[in-house]
């Protein structure tokens, strides 16, 4: 103290102007700075807590009404979606294109199933890819009236598929139908009764050959199912066997 | 101007002299300020760190209830038949979009615009092309043909690949490839 007070005035207000600095200095870097860091880290984790607690409150409150929502959305979907079937499996298919064909009248030869396998739905779709011909265009400025896209074009194919990575996948399978000389109104018949099922299959290709009203050929249907979420879910193709099993000889 | 000193009576009776223009005076309330500013910031810590404690106590007790946890657990089903229905949609979707083209509106159609001197004898259909091969009794036929094919409304393009005779004088065959227009996409 006495060291202080002997020295100078302008050495002392150097001093106590350097140790203002020093305390503020100190107090800025270690106290206030990583305080209020802190701070400003636990207010958004604090108003975030605030969040997921008042999220949850509302949600106590809810429980009727969410009960209510998840009936009335099962309701809704098993209805929306009524026409897939509700799996794939050989011996259901075989039963059900057996009935189907029997009453069209489908003579069926050869009946082959592909094995099940969970896909995206494919559809192979054709476009049309317009060459640019430069005459069509001279002739079209010429005369705007003229019909475009005259010209012959290139014929591609691709395939209508979801991106991979994508949920929509579901176990399908592709069952090819032979069959013998036959009248074409059977085919038809048959396709007919295929689409009154009103269920998720569609015919993928047609092969036809024949002469004087009688084909023999092949059909392709793509089967797709839905995975239920409701046991008592029914698509309508009920298969029940009848024919009791067992038997002393079985090559008999 | 004239300087007041409020403090006078103070220092008369302490016999304490402070001059408030001092460095040492003034360099002692900035600190003071300095000090009272870091405390400030220490207090306003403190306190936001319990209170964030408090709220995630609360919450944890909350979570912890059986009550809630059956609501997540609703929650989490109703997320998963929104989820369910989003991609069953696109699915179904895209089959509809198969059904709507190969059927039996389509061979009825086809039918429905065939000469009727011209037969099929063989046909080769996906759901993005068709292949024919017709039997007509000339090329007058098979040019109707492919006129009437053309503009069916069935295919984007139509294209004769060729007119062969069949050599017993029987007529003969076009052969003609076809883009379906249903496959066309949107």
């Amino acid at each position: 103290m006495n060291a202080f007070l002997k020295m100078s005035g302008r050495d002392r207000n150097l001093l106590i102007l350097l140790l203002t600095v020093v305390v503020f200095y100190l107090c800025y870097t270690f106290v206030i700075t990583p305080c209020m860091t802190e701070t400003r880290m636990l207010q958004a984790e604090l108003q975030s807590a605030k969040d997921e607690l008042a999220r949850a409150e509302a949600l106590s409150g809810k429980e009727d009404e969410m009960k209510e929502q998840e009936a009335a959305m099962k309701k809704e979907i098993v209805e929306k979606y009524a026409a897939f079937l509700t799996d794939v499996k050989q011996s259901r298919l075989l039963y059900k294109v057996d009935i189907l064909a029997v009453g069209a009248g489908l003579p069926i030869s050869s009946y082959v199933p592909a094995n099940a396998a969970v896909s995206h739905v494919t559809v192979e779709t054709g476009f049309y890819v317009p060459e640019d011909y430069p005459l069509e265009n001279l002739a079209f400025e010429i005369n705007p009236e003229l019909p475009k896209g005259s010209s012959d074009g290139e014929e591609s194919g691709s395939r209508v598929s979801a991106p991979d990575g994508s949920g929509d996948m579901l176990p399908g399978t592709d069952v090819s139908i032979g069959f013998g000389t036959t009248p074409y109104e059977s085919v038809y018949q048959f396709i007919a009764e295929v689409e009154k099922m009103n269920k998720t299959a569609f015919l993928k290709s047609i092969n036809l050959t024949g002469s004087g009203g009688t084909v023999q050929g092949q059909l392709v249907f793509s089967f797709y199912s839905l995975p239920r979420f409701d046991p008592n879910q029914k698509d309508g193709l009920d298969f029940n066997p009848a024919i009791p099993p067992g038997k002393p000889n079985p090559f008999q | 101007m004239r300087d007041y000193n409020f403090f006078e009576s103070c220092q008369k009776r302490k016999g304490f002299h402070i001059n408030i223009k001092s460095p040492i005076f003034l360099g002692f309330v900035v600190i003071l300020l300095i000090l009272a500013a870091s405390g400030a910031a220490v207090v306003q810590n403190t306190v936001v760190k319990a209170e964030l404690a408090d709220t995630r106590e609360e919450l944890a007790a909350l979570q912890t209830s059986p009550e809630y946890q059956e609501m997540i657990e609703l929650q989490n089903r109703i997320s998963a038949l929104t989820e369910y229905d989003q991609y069953a949609s696109m699915a179904l979707e895209k089959i509809e979009t198969g059904k709507r083209i190969l059927n039996t509106g389509f061979l009825r159609k086809l039918s429905g615009v065939i000469p009727s001197t011209a037969a099929l004898q063989s046909a080769n259909f996906t759901s993005a092309n068709a292949a024919f091969s017709f039997q007509v009794p000339d090329r007058e036929t098979a040019a109707e043909l492919i006129h009437d094919l053309d503009h069916s409304g069935l295919f984007l393009q139509t294209t004769l690949v060729s007119v062969t005779s069949t050599g017993d004088g029987g007529g003969f065959t076009a052969s003609i490839n076809c883009t379906i227009k249903a496959g066309e996409p949107q």
